[in-house]
């Protein structure tokens, strides 16, 4: 069917839609800003290094890096051929098949709630030194939490993102310190010498790789997003593809430059038993050595707020994937609905915000560890699961291509997104295999296959729903994979515009 | 009749106070929306497949309708539904607020709050103010029939979030009659409104600071 044309620069129409037109940095930004870099650096590296007792996590951000670079010259060529490109379960709905699309659509609500969640457990750990500093006293984890819950959930309803300047402000000064950390960790190294030792490719031949693999996959999270701006971008074709590459290649180096300049201070022999003892804390701890107390006081306030930060925005995220899914019908329809005062998805945001004060309530009363439980674990099964949808995404732009080479070079529709999934393909089976690793437990511990098994599940529930809508709801079938264009193909009978019943042409027929 | 517009415009905020009911973003669609439907009513417009097309060039008697089928004869290379639903929304509200105005129904009045200034439309009187939503409101939950103004007016609460507010207070055979009667719209309208909700939704998506 024909997307809207792309207007011309003489047009009245043209000009005003043009407008808000961004440019490259302005969608680096936006993507960057899920990334919420201090997260990463010094709750997901350091519990990292402490959980799997691997160091070679410099070295798999920059393979992770590589591996998505690659990945990326597909995706971005199917993005201009498909509608709603922000998520993966559109490409795969449109490349592969739409049960396979409902499937990966339900993997992903488990794997961002556990991204989501999972920050929860991390809050606490930031926040608790600086209350601990300013006012003396040290919370249980779960009070600091549910009032970190309690602000999620308000601002969610409210449909109030953190302004946007305020947030590229944050973003800029949690680089600032990032690097001057590292640069301090540097300057002042173990045994007085810089080691390459855990950038090497020797780590590669650790067993356990496939947990780190999978742990530097958090870390770009997000990276998909640039897509979403193609039409609000100056030039979609080379804004969007340009910002993608270069929002992967910050994101790399950036966490490489981190974690490895940390295991230079601490020495790459003792990195695992500082991180176990110092957690979060540790790149503060380092950074107390050798820079002023100032310095380390702005880097603590601005974990707290990256976290929350990430909380908030992971919580939109969600809550808008839960809404888009509704409108699809995909999920139940009331949770397509919107606030009319607000405009906010408002039934999403609290279905989103329930199962988060259930898990924090759940964990608190079974005293169950916050920050390597729920946190740690979270994030890393999360992070198990985008993987299976970046995997599936790969193989679905094989497919899409196959079927309409959309005029795009072999390069783009084939080479690379072959190489792209077995690449994937491999870290997959690493990570699959390591998974225990990942976690700190055991190989026979119960978690380390109920997790890859409940996305298993998921998916198969998700294509066999996807099946009985076809036989039933075929006009609901039509529309997997659009999202809220689903609308124009399909019905939704909770505030929606249902489908024409009298004879005629039905809307969206001819798609 | 009042045009589409006006009655949307009146749904879309209170009767007494003048004080929006509806998000801006989503008003401005459904304004924008309506203001399309006056033109597919008086015949000088179409829609299928996601493309307007244009009948009847003629001038309809209404200024601000005037305008908008102006723009979109000028303009034929652009006539996928979406962005003119997009175009037309960011200038919808104002457009029709001074319509209003002009014909007596409401007055601007300026107020501060949190630092900026804000204009509230307050309705001159409150009986025409709150009777498009008395009377679809009043339909609905007796399921009585409507005529083709109102069930497009229906759709466009549907399609902006405006219908469970509609529905409120009803027995609840009015929730499925909403649906049913939104069903027998003709092709163009119904397209019409699927648009707007997609719109409406997308607005969503993309949503950012």
């Amino acid at each position: 069917m024909a997307l809207p044309e792309t207007p011309s620069s003489f047009s009245p129409v043209a000009r005003t839609l043009a407008a808000n037109r961004l440019g490259v940095p302005a969608v680096v930004f936006f993507v960057m800003n899920a990334a919420t870099p201090l997260t990463v650096v010094a709750g997901v590296v350091t519990t990292g290094y402490a959980t799997t007792g691997l160091t070679g996590i410099p070295l798999s951000f920059v393979i992770v890096g590589a591996i998505l670079a690659v990945f990326s010259v597909g995706y971005v060529a199917m993005a201009r051929q498909v509608a709603n490109a922000g998520v993966f379960y559109s490409y795969i709905s449109q490349g592969i098949g739409r049960p396979f699309g409902v499937g990966a659509s339900w993997v992903a609500l488990l794997a961002y709630n556990g991204l989501q969640v999972g920050l929860y457990g991390a809050i606490a750990s930031a926040a608790t030194p600086l209350l601990d500093q300013w006012f003396g006293i040290q919370p249980a984890w779960w009070l600091i939490a549910g009032v970190a819950w309690l602000l999620t959930a308000v601002l969610g309803l409210l449909r109030v993102d953190i302004n946007g300047t305020v947030l590229a402000v944050l973003l800029l000064a949690e680089v600032a310190v990032i690097l001057v950390y590292s640069v301090a960790d540097l300057a002042n190294p173990a045994g007085g010498q810089v080691s390459l030792e855990t950038l090497s490719p020797g780590n590669l031949f650790d067993p356990g790789v496939g947990a780190i693999l999978v742990l530097a996959v958090l870390g770009f999270v997000g990276f998909e997003s640039a897509v979403v701006f193609s039409e609000e971008s100056k030039d979609p074709r080379r804004t969007i593809t340009t910002a993608t590459y270069l929002s992967v290649a910050l994101i790399a180096a950036l966490y490489t430059f981190a974690s490895w300049a940390m295991t230079v201070a601490t020495g790459p022999d003792q990195i695992v038993k500082q991180s176990a003892d110092h957690g979060p804390e540790l790149i503060f701890t380092l950074a107390g050595g050798h820079l002023s107390k100032t310095v380390v006081d702005i880097g603590h306030a601005l974990f707290v707020t990256s976290i929350v930060a990430a909380m908030i925005s992971f919580h939109n995220t969600t809550a808008r994937y839960m809404f888009a899914l509704g409108r699809e019908r995909v999920l139940p329809a009331a949770l397509g609905r919107t606030s009319r005062r607000t405009g906010a998805p408002d039934n999403a945001s609290l279905l989103q915000s329930f199962i988060g004060i259930a898990v924090i309530v759940t964990y608190a009363i079974a005293g169950w560890d916050p920050l390597v439980q729920l946190f740690f674990w979270g994030g890393t099964s999360g992070a198990l699961g985008v993987l299976f949808l970046i995997a599936a995404t790969s193989i679905a732009v094989i497919a899409f291509f196959a079927r309409n080479p959309s005029g795009e070079p072999l390069w783009h529709r084939l080479i690379a997104p072959v190489i792209a999934t077995i690449a994937l393909a491999i870290v997959l089976v690493l990570a699959l295999d390591n998974f225990a690793t990942l976690l700190g437990v055991k190989p026979d511990h119960v978690l380390a296959w109920a997790i890859p098994v409940a996305y298993l599940v998921a998916t198969m529930l998700g294509i066999g729903w996807g099946l009985i809508l076809k036989a039933r709801r075929p006009d609901v079938y039509r529309g997997i994979g659009l999202g809220a264009k689903s609308a124009t193909v399909t019905v939704g009978p909770i505030g929606g515009i249902p489908e024409r019943d009298s004879a005629g042409v039905r809307p969206g027929a001819h798609r | 009749m009042y045009p589409l517009a006006d009655e949307f415009f009146r749904l879309a905020h209170n009767d007494v106070t003048g004080k929006p009911r509806l998000n801006a973003g989503a008003a401005g669609l459904g304004l924008a929306a309506a203001l399309l439907g006056e033109l597919m009513f008086a015949r000088r417009i179409t829609l299928q497949c996601g493309m307007l097309e244009v009948l009847d060039p003629s001038p309809p008697q209404d200024a601000v309708a005037h305008a908008v089928l102006d723009q979109l004869i000028a303009q034929p290379q652009h006539l996928g539904v979406r962005i003119w639903l997009d175009f037309l929304s960011r200038g919808a509200y104002e457009e029709v607020a001074k319509r209003l105005w002009r014909a007596g129904h409401v007055r601007p009045e300026t107020s501060r709050r949190l630092l900026r200034q804000v204009v509230t439309w307050v309705p001159a009187d409150v009986n025409t103010a709150a009777w498009p939503w008395a009377r679809l409101s009043h339909s609905l939950h007796r399921q009585e029939p409507l005529d083709q103004p109102d069930v497009f007016l229906v759709g466009l609460a549907a399609a902006t979030g405006l219908d469970e507010d509609l529905l409120k207070g009803g027995p609840p055979a009015a929730a499925p009659y909403l649906r049913r009667v939104l069903a027998t719209a003709p092709a163009p309208l119904h397209e019409l409104l699927a648009y707007t909700q997609a719109a409406v939704g997308d607005a969503v998506l993309s949503y950012r600071t």
